[in-house]
């Protein structure tokens, strides 16, 4: 059962520059999608269609079966996803603890640990932490706000091989703990090796690898 | 995390960001009310001097002079003075807020040395007193040609008071609040040297100088030491009558009557002149509208100044504030994308910045008050401190809340704060607008 699903869909830029043709593609719980594609493909347009921060300009996203254009994007985004950015994407005025725990209800303390913060770490301003540190406030935040479905766009792209390598682990082992759906936009090969699944998009149209 | 939470956390961490917010509504605030208390006060008091002396017109007893078969030139004043009942009568008649008699004399003092004449001598010693109720109304003080720059005029309820010249305080070291003894002396001529013609003191009388004042005109010409301008002294209206130099109830001076409305001049003037118990013959009357269209256009300029500084304050404040907040706004660009891609609505981001805001700007309204008031007090006495002399005690009293022009009602400044807290809003809202307009996407590629 598909828990996310694009159906049909195709967007482009002032109805002329088609970047997405007729993408069908279905994502499941417990399992970790890597698309990959040259740069300027469409990869982080699918995943902001995905994640509802735009709407197709045809076709359908569909969450659990549901349209999600009918409950609203901002609903969508707030219950059912969560984002995780190649810039981390941290508000710089809060802790990691305040960060992670922006949409979520439950402590967010235990996620920062479980993700290797020490509690002065998790106390400290964002900025003072290292940008592997950053990448992990910002899982933290994605695995405290209790969307099923986690999108990365280029999580490693900022950090080092090792670092990456860690990430990259930590999401996987996120994902069989926590029976989420992981889609993740990368270049990096070893990310993609960690997949379960991995999606190739070429000239808008989607191939599963 | 709700809005208000992520608020304070604003707030509270952005230290440089929301000092900088606070200062600028801290600023205009105080900016607003203290304009806005000047203009009140210049409106408050225009209206007070208005009743209380709109207009004038001056009675005095007629003086001829003559050249005698000597060539010598001779002032007859036939004896006729005002009389206190005259007054009287002519005050029950309404439309007259105060009257101004005055009385002229000499005196020397122990303690005071004059400033030296033409022919000085210890016996010319003298020095000329204008007694009369209020010292701002003689037509010295109203020209400009003297002005206090010291210690407070005399007003009507005033006894034993002096006002004396900066020339004379300096050569004799004196300073308001001193006390001096003067007694009474009469300018005489013997073979063209002065002379006092009360040799043999009999009255004396103790009087605290109330004020000190300068001479800004220079006159050149010969005089003797008591026709020099700065030997003048402007007392009490009691001074003379202690010293036997009048009688209470008589005046010889012009007594000047100030009218609530200068629309009513003509008709109060036939009115008086209708007066059977003033001798027309031997008095004349004439009116004037000088003094209060002096006072009142230097208030017209302040309050129109006052207009434009807070067209000019609100304008730039505005203006500073919008830009400010859209600066600060676009730099938190970043962040509303965030917060959209996490699920956070349009309108709760907005609350969010607009309670931020509101918060700080409250926060300087409160102290912006407090120093709101001391500008205004210090304004006060630079801007209005002479004036209320100009008005007899009963007209301060009725016209002013809690004795001060300054202060303004607390449902006037509740209405400035709350047009100023509208205007931040507003502010916010339109620095808000260029960014609230894009979706979550446009604003996360814009970041990127």
């Amino acid at each position: 059962m598909n828990i996310l699903e694009a159906r049909n869909i195709a967007y482009s830029y002032d109805g002329k520059r088609a970047v997405l043709k007729n993408v069908s593609i279905g994502f499941e719980t417990g399992k970790i999608y890597a698309i990959l594609g040259p740069s300027g493909c469409g990869k982080t347009t699918l995943l902001s269609l995905l994640g509802g921060l735009d709407s197709p300009t045809d076709g359908q996203i569909l969450f659990n079966g549901v349209d999600i254009a009918k409950k609203g994007l901002a609903f969508h985004r707030k219950n059912n996803v969560a984002f995780i950015f190649q810039n981390y994407n941290l508000i710089d005025y809060m802790t990691p603890v305040e960060n992670a725990a922006l949409t979520s209800k439950q402590p967010s303390l235990p996620f920062l640990e479980r993700l290797g913060l020490t509690r002065e770490e998790s106390r400290r301003n964002v900025l003072r932490l290292s940008g592997g540190q950053q990448q992990r406030v910002a899982i933290a935040r994605a695995l405290a706000s209790d969307a099923s479905v986690i999108l990365a766009d280029e999580p490693t792209g900022n950090l080092d091989e090792d670092t990456a390598e860690e990430i990259a682990d930590i999401l996987k082992e996120c994902v069989r703990q926590a029976d989420k759906c992981v889609i993740i936009v990368t270049h990096s090969g070893d990310v993609a090796k960690r997949a379960d699944e991995t999606l190739w998009l070429k000239r808008g149209e989607i191939y599963r690898g | 995390m709700n809005f208000a939470q992520r608020a304070l956390l604003y707030v509270s961490r952005k230290k440089g960001k929301t000092l900088g917010l606070f200062l600028l509504n801290f600023t205009v605030a105080v900016f607003l009310v203290s304009s806005f208390a000047v203009l009140n006060a210049s409106k408050m008091l225009s209206r007070d001097i208005r009743t209380s002396f709109g207009a004038a017109f001056y009675i005095r007893a007629k003086t001829e002079i003559t050249v005698n078969d000597f060539g010598e030139t001779e002032v007859r004043e036939d004896g006729v003075n005002i009389t206190q009942s005259a007054i009287d009568e002519i005050m029950k008649m309404g439309g007259i807020a105060c009257c101004n008699p005055v009385n002229y004399g000499f005196v020397k003092s122990d303690d005071i040395r004059f400033i030296a004449g033409d022919g000085h001598t210890p016996e010319s010693d003298i020095g000329a007193v204008t007694a009369l109720s209020f010292s701002a109304l003689a037509p010295d003080f109203a020209d400009k040609a003297i002005e206090l720059i010291a210690g407070n005029h005399i007003t009507e309820s005033d006894r034993g008071k002096i006002l004396i010249s900066e020339q004379l305080a300096n050569a004799n070291r004196l300073s308001v609040g001193d006390y001096v003894m003067l007694t009474h002396a009469k300018l005489g001529e013997i073979d063209g040297e002065y002379i006092d013609e009360i040799p043999v003191k009999t009255a004396f009388v103790q009087v605290e100088v109330a004020g000190i004042y300068r001479v800004n005109v220079e006159d050149t010409a010969p005089k003797p030491t008591a026709g020099l301008l700065e030997n003048g002294i402007y007392a009490s209206l009691d001074v003379l009558n202690e010293l036997k130099e009048s009688k209470a109830g008589f005046y010889t001076g012009e007594v000047g009557f100030y009218i609530t409305d200068p629309a009513e001049l003509d008709g109060i003037i036939r009115r008086v002149r209708s007066l059977k118990s003033i001798d027309w013959a031997t008095h004349f009357i004439r009116t004037n509208d000088f003094q209060y269209s002096q006072i009142a256009d230097e208030l017209l300029t302040l309050s129109r100044l006052m207009k434009a500084l807070l067209v000019c304050v609100s304008a730039v404040g505005t203006a500073v504030l919008v830009l400010m907040l859209t600066l600060c706004i676009r730099g938190r660009m970043r962040e509303v994308g965030i917060l959209l891609a996490t699920g956070i609505s349009k309108g709760e981001i907005l609350t969010q910045f607009l309670l931020e805001v509101l918060s700080v700007t409250a926060l300087a309204l409160i102290f912006s008050h407090a120093a709101s008031m001391c500008v205004s007090e210090l304004l006060e006495r630079i801007l209005f401190g002479e004036l209320p002399d100009l008005l007899n005690e009963k007209t301060l009293t009725a016209g002013v809340v809690g004795g001060s022009y300054m202060k303004l009602g607390g449902a006037k400044i509740f209405l400035i704060y709350l047009c100023h807290m509208a205007a931040v809003m507003a502010s916010a809202f339109v620095s808000s607008a260029a960014i609230m307009r894009l979706n979550p996407k446009e604003i996360l590629s814009k970041m990127s």
